[in-house]
């Protein structure tokens, strides 16, 4: 007899909620009385009162229980899982280790990326309250368009918009000694030269979060006269011995003092963007440095202004009050030059990682850029791990189908199944993640050297951090589980047992497999093409001709604590100096300056041509030089010459052409008869015109430079000849030593030290070369282990094709087909990925090396031959084997 | 009663299962008490109570076959047990008692105030 069934939605609840000792009974009942009712009442009504019957058997008696009805035996299943999973391990040792290899590294190299991140990340955080404290930035707008914009305010500053405006909690003023350079000198007369002095207020150390290991914070800068040490430093000068109340005499012109030691800094804990070697009171400069209290101190801006604002403050509004306080006081200043000020808050903990604007010298800075590439350098690392782990684990589980059928002819549940996939999948992971986090803390000391975290950051105190990876791993691993239970479970037992599983072997239908490889190809050739382009623009930026010749100069600092003995003195050392060192032929020029290339400018400012209204003031940079200097360093003339021995301090300057075409003139012929204004200060005379050089490293672009007299060197430069270089190096010092005592004598070749401008990108492309060579890696290790396991599916085909007479080179030919399409289609996905990211890069520099077909054609040609290694080494050992060997196989 | 405790609801499945001998099931069972009381019965409130007295002992079930009717779901017969009969019979002593003890002048209703 013919029945209809009631909806099988209802029936299917029912079964669920339903006590199963109960179940089939009161089904049977259901179903009798829905053929009654669709008899008497038709299809709707009996649908309807089959539902209320439902609803109606929703009672607590009637329901299964919920510990299970079953009891199952869980250890028991475990156990065997366990077994299973050991002992396959055990069989197929190669498989796993290369699998497990692959995971711990990625696993590895992306926790030390992401260690680098997060610490970047956090610097400055750990001040008190820094979620309220900034820095207060300027921005010079002229008719509304941006000038410049600079982290330096005057001195005044601070105080009048503290005190006159409302939501202020604190002011720290600070002043980084960028440019000049101090001895500071022992009771021993050790000397120690640094140019990272900070002279701060007092309230400096309440302000920032630098615990004192010796002093205390309110008494450690409360006089002129005391410096802070930080714990480098006062190992440095001090060794062993207790550095507080000890004299420290520093030497720098007219900073020079004497002070006490009255605090010692503990050892750094966290990064800061803050850079120094001592502090000194803010008070001693000012005392000794006249210019910053003209004009009642809103004369100069060198000051980094920090404030802690109250809660709740609203920091535009603040902001554009503060813009109508300064603008008016300024007023006169700023009218003549047609500019107006705006000012923005700036969040202590954003600085960091601010890209470099003028005045951050004196600061230490990270690169956002080069955290985002790492961060998904890093992801991609484990993506590639998992695509591997995956395409080896599926490759196996093929294999596994016996298995499956045996287990289900035997009557397990889909549950368990899938259990033992899972389970696998989990341990693996687990061991993975164990020996990745091993590998990781070892290698951390290490990395941290690479990378320059002085800190004791650790990333395991991340806790979030450490509860996303594990949450990320059983995800993953509960994921790749259930795919890899997916294709062995689900068909039915008796087609498994044999020929299915030959016929997985081609690749041609399972494109899962095929667009998971194409990506790891894509990410292998993104990664070379990276790690090259890297390392062709350091290659350029050291190799690109600077327009002068940096061989054989040396560089010595200049003297500094001589400055004390008088100036007269001063000028006289120099002329025995330069007198006595002309005179060994291997020593060809001398010249005294107060930046060598490499080391920036003395000052920067607005300089305009003579006649011209202060609004066409342009930025330039001013170096100081003497008579020698242009032929010491080879420059070019466009037009005139080089300075007279003679010629007075300040009298005359040179400019370079982009000063030429800045300051508006025509020829080189037309400036000559021109001068120039500083800032409205100082009127000086245009004698010569040189050719553009790279003064600075091949990031900056070629600012406007004026080069004016004085005969005082932060430096000497000595070009030598390269014969009997070591007996020349021994006189430049012990002269050096003879005339200046009190000096600490440091010298450097000048293109040893141009160069170190490239040592974060140096560092950079190691890192990101460690990555793609980790990927590359990982991605041929599993690329091996895939055609392996391929090939072993085919080998009966392979025999066939043998026995018809197939030569080696057509095997190879039908065997690599598929793997060179995967590889070309990856190709074609990663070239404008690849040109797209060199772009962006490449746009930071000003100088570039430019994006070249070589970009391109090496990565590809790497991949291409590792993986065709890989493809022969494979075949040549299928192909070798006698066909008879692979037919028996039946 | 006192030693049986029944609900109203008890009694009458057990009554029914009594008339039903040999044949009590659950769509029988229903369709019975709903022909004779005029009533409603939902399954579940009916296997409930089932449930509930085989448990207390006045019923055993056995298991009959299974029909395409059903389908293929098997029968589950009931009978009463020793028990259950000594249950309704002490049920309907009492109703018994307590009825012949109302005095005909309940029964006048129009002379009541």
């Amino acid at each position: 007899m013919k029945i209809s069934y009631p909806p099988q939605w209802l029936i299917r609840f029912f079964r669920w909620f339903c006590a199963p000792e109960l179940m089939p009974f009161i089904e049977g009942d259901l179903i009798e009385i829905y053929q009654q009712h669709l008899k008497d009442k038709g299809r709707w009504r009996a649908n309807w009162l089959f539902l209320g019957e439902i609803i109606k058997l929703l009672r607590p008696s009637l329901m299964r229980s919920l510990e299970g009805n079953t009891r199952l035996n869980y250890y028991g299943i475990i156990k065997h899982f366990f077994l299973v999973t050991v002992r396959g391990f055990k069989k197929e040792k190669s498989y796993v280790s290369i699998n497990l290899l692959g995971l711990t590294l990625s696993l590895c190299v992306s926790l030390l990326m992401w260690h680098y991140v997060r610490h970047e990340k956090s610097v400055d955080g750990h001040h008190h309250n820094s979620s309220n404290k900034y820095r207060i930035n300027y921005s010079y707008l002229k008719d509304g368009e941006l000038i410049t914009k600079s982290n330096h305010a005057t001195y005044a500053m601070g105080p009048m918009v503290s005190s006159t405006l409302a939501g202020f909690e604190n002011m720290v003023r600070v002043r980084p000694l960028f440019t000049d350079e101090l001895v500071a000198i022992s009771n021993d007369e050790k000397q120690f030269s640094s140019r990272s002095v900070y002279y701060v207020e007092a309230t400096f150390l309440d302000f920032f979060n630098y615990p004192l290991e010796k002093g205390t914070s309110s008494e450690a800068l409360s006089s002129p006269n005391n410096i802070v040490l930080t714990h480098e430093s006062a190992h440095k000068f001090f060794g062993d011995t207790d550095p507080m109340g000890q004299p420290l005499h520093v030497s720098g012109g007219s900073l020079t003092g004497d002070f006490i030691v009255s605090g010692v800094l503990a050892e750094e804990e966290f990064g800061t963007h803050l850079d120094f070697d001592y502090l000194i009171p803010i008070e001693f400069m000012l005392s000794h440095y006249g210019l910053y209290v003209r004009n009642d101190g809103w004369f100069w801006d060198n000051f980094f202004t920090y404030v802690e604002l109250s809660e709740n403050v609203d920091a535009g509004n603040l902001s554009i009050r503060m813009d109508t306080l300064i603008n008016q006081r300024l007023a006169d200043n700023l009218k003549a030059t047609n500019q107006t000020i705006q000012t923005g808050f700036q969040p202590i903990a954003d600085i960091y990682l601010d890209p470099f604007i003028a005045g951050d010298g004196g600061l230490k800075k990270g690169s956002p850029t080069d955290l985002t590439i790492f961060s998904i350098a890093a992801i991609f690392l484990l993506i590639i791990a998992a695509i591997n782990y995956v395409n080896l684990a599926s490759g196996r589980a093929i294999t596994k189908r016996l298995e499956v059928s045996l287990k289900k002819v035997i009557g397990a549940s889909k549950r368990q199944l899938i259990g033992q996939f899972v389970f696998e999948s989990f341990i693996f992971n687990v061991i993975a993640l164990i020996l990745g986090l091993f590998l990781f803390y070892f290698l951390i000391p290490s990395f941290n050297s690479i990378v320059r975290i002085d800190s004791s950051f650790h990333l395991i105190f991340d806790l979030k951090f450490c509860g996303m990876l594990l949450a990320g791993v059983g995800l993953a691993s509960l994921f790749i589980g259930f795919y890899l239970a997916f294709i062995s479970v689900k068909t039915g037992q008796l087609a498994l047992s044999k020929s299915n599983v030959q016929s997985s072997g081609r690749m041609k239908g399972n494109w899962l497999k095929k667009s998971l490889l194409i990506f790891q190809f894509m990410i292998a050739i993104m990664l070379v093409a990276g790690t090259w382009l890297v390392y062709q623009q350091i290659h350029f930026m050291k190799n690109h001709q600077l327009g002068i010749s940096m061989e054989q100069l040396l560089i010595v600092n200049g003297p500094i604590a001589v400055l004390e003995e008088g100036r007269d003195v001063m000028k006289m050392k120099q002329e025995t100096l330069r007198n006595e060192l002309l005179t060994y032929p291997s020593i060809e020029a001398i010249s005294g300056t107060s930046n060598v290339p490499g080391t920036g400018e003395i000052w920067y400012g607005g300089v305009r041509k003579l006649g011209d209204p202060r609004e066409k003031e342009v930025l330039t940079q001013a170096i100081l030089v003497d008579a020698a200097f242009t032929d010491a360093y080879a420059f070019e003339f466009l037009g005139g010459g080089p300075f007279h021995k003679n010629m007075a301090d300040y009298e005359a300057v040179i400019i370079n052409e982009s000063a030429l075409k800045a300051f508006g003139f025509q020829a080189p012929q037309e400036a000559l008869k021109h001068s120039v204004v500083m800032e409205n200060m100082d009127t000086l005379k245009i004698h010569g015109v040189v050719k553009d050089v790279h003064w600075n490293s091949l990031q900056e672009p070629i600012h406007p430079v004026i080069f004016g007299i004085n005969d005082y060197p932060r430096f000497y430069t000595f070009k030598i000849a390269t014969e009997n270089l070591s007996t020349t190096l021994e006189t430049i010092e012990t002269t050096y030593r003879k005339l200046y005592p009190k000096d600490a004598y440091h010298s450097f070749f000048l293109d040893d030290d141009f160069n170190q401008h490239y040592e974060s990108e140096q560092r950079f492309g190691l890192l990101f070369g460690l990555l793609a060579g980790i990927a590359i890696l990982i991605s041929s290790l599993g690329l091996f282990a895939l055609i392996a396991f391929s090939l072993s599916r085919k080998v009966k085909e392979i025999g066939i094709r043998k026995a018809l007479g197939a030569t080696a080179s057509q095997l190879f030919q039908f065997i690599s087909k598929e793997y060179f399409y995967v590889f070309m289609i990856a190709l074609v996905l990663a070239i404008p990925i690849i040109y797209i990211a060199a772009n962006r890069w490449l746009e930071s520099y000003a100088f570039s090396v430019g994006i070249r077909l070589d970009l391109f054609i090496i990565p590809a040609t790497l991949v291409a031959l590792i993986t065709f290694l890989m493809v022969t080494k494979k075949i040549l050992s299928s192909v070798h084997t006698s066909p008879v060997e692979q037919l028996r196989n039946e | 009663m006192g030693k049986y405790q029944l609900g109203e609801f008890e009694e009458i499945v057990l009554l029914t299962v009594g008339v039903l001998f040999g044949d009590a099931y659950g769509v029988s069972i229903k369709l019975t008490i709903e022909e004779r009381l005029h009533r409603k019965v939902s399954v579940g409130a009916l296997q409930s109570a089932l449930k509930r007295l085989e448990k207390k002992g006045y019923l055993s079930s056995s298991q009959g076959a299974s029909s395409s009717k059903r389908g293929g779901r098997p029968k589950r017969y009931f009978q009463l047990t020793a028990s259950g009969k000594n249950a309704i019979e002490s049920a309907r002593e009492v109703r018994n008692q307590l009825y012949s003890e109302i005095p005909k002048i309940a029964f006048n209703l129009k002379s009541i105030m």
